[in-house]
């Protein structure tokens, strides 16, 4: 499975200079837990709302004062859109994220791949598995 | 299955009059991205880094001002320990919930289980299974 298939989808972007209050809004307008930071139409950082309410919240910072880039995750750990499921999965696990940015060659972000949408698609496969192999031996189901 | 298995981690109270500041040292501290706000013993509350990142930085509130009662979900759901993992995770479908408090006959809170603790258990017993059916059919390795 191509990671294309994870792109498009609830991707929020926002300029590493913009203030920690519109991130906020950002992320309650769009229903979003973290936000990727673009400068120049690459991929620079990833903030999320933990980071917020740790290091801006917890730390006193003014939201309105404090920008983006001072809290975000510079350089996060991301994958090629030409990756496949495998890698991400490797990716995930070695780096300790559950969240992935995908990008194109030119690090333009083409989404974002969580260890929930990852979830949801194993429960599918497994629903429609399961519902493969009541088919299969329907005596099973008695 | 009681739920009494998802008991031993340690749940992070939190008085309902404590203040933001506070609270997010909590969250620091013990790694956690939830606490129990507790009256006399009783839970009334739940309080997440996204409800302080979205309800105090985003609404501009000032962290030392604002108590943890003034931001948190209000008796929140909960589940009994006498309940079993099939009527959790039917709570957790119906009220979209990914975090639901375990209480006793008194509301006192045991423990907290999340979706993840039940995807990190399942993802156990589905490798078990794997292992049992590669063992039974050796040739399927191939």
């Amino acid at each position: 499975m191509s990671l294309q298939t994870f792109c498009g989808k609830r991707l929020a972007t926002i300029s590493p200079e913009r203030s920690i209050a519109e991130a906020c809004w950002l992320m309650k307008e769009k229903n979003v837990g973290c936000l990727i930071a673009e400068h120049q139409g690459k991929l620079c950082g990833i903030i999320t709302d933990r980071d917020i309410a740790l290091k801006v919240t917890g730390e006193e910072k003014d939201p309105l004062t404090t920008m983006v880039q001072e809290i975000m995750t510079s350089d996060p750990v991301r994958i090629s859109v030409d990756k496949d499921l495998p890698d991400l999965v490797s990716l995930m696990h070695s780096r300790h994220v559950r969240r992935v940015p995908i990008v194109n060659e030119t690090e333009l972000t083409l989404g974002i791949v969580t260890l929930d949408d990852l979830i949801a698609l194993f429960g599918y496969e497994m629903s429609e598995i399961g519902t493969a192999i009541s088919e299969e031996f329907p005596q099973r189901k008695a | 299955m009681s739920l009494q298995s998802y008991c031993q981690k340690p749940v992070i109270r939190v008085a309902p009059n404590t203040n933001i500041t506070e609270a997010c040292q909590l969250m620091e501290q013990n790694n956690v991205g939830c606490l129990i706000a507790e009256r006399e013993g009783r839970l009334c509350g739940i309080v997440t880094d996204r409800d302080i990142a979205l309800r105090v930085a985003g609404a501009k509130r000032d962290p030392d001002k604002t108590l943890v009662k003034d931001i948190m979900t209000p008796d929140p759901i909960r589940i009994s320990v006498d309940k079993d993992l099939r009527q959790l995770t039917a709570m957790m479908h119906a009220y979209h919930v990914r975090r639901v408090p375990i209480v006793n006959g008194f509301d006192t809170t045991l423990g907290i289980v999340t979706l993840d603790d039940l995807i990190a258990q399942l993802g156990d017993e589905m490798s078990e299974i794997g292992k049992a059916i590669s063992e039974e059919f050796p040739q399927g390795n191939a």
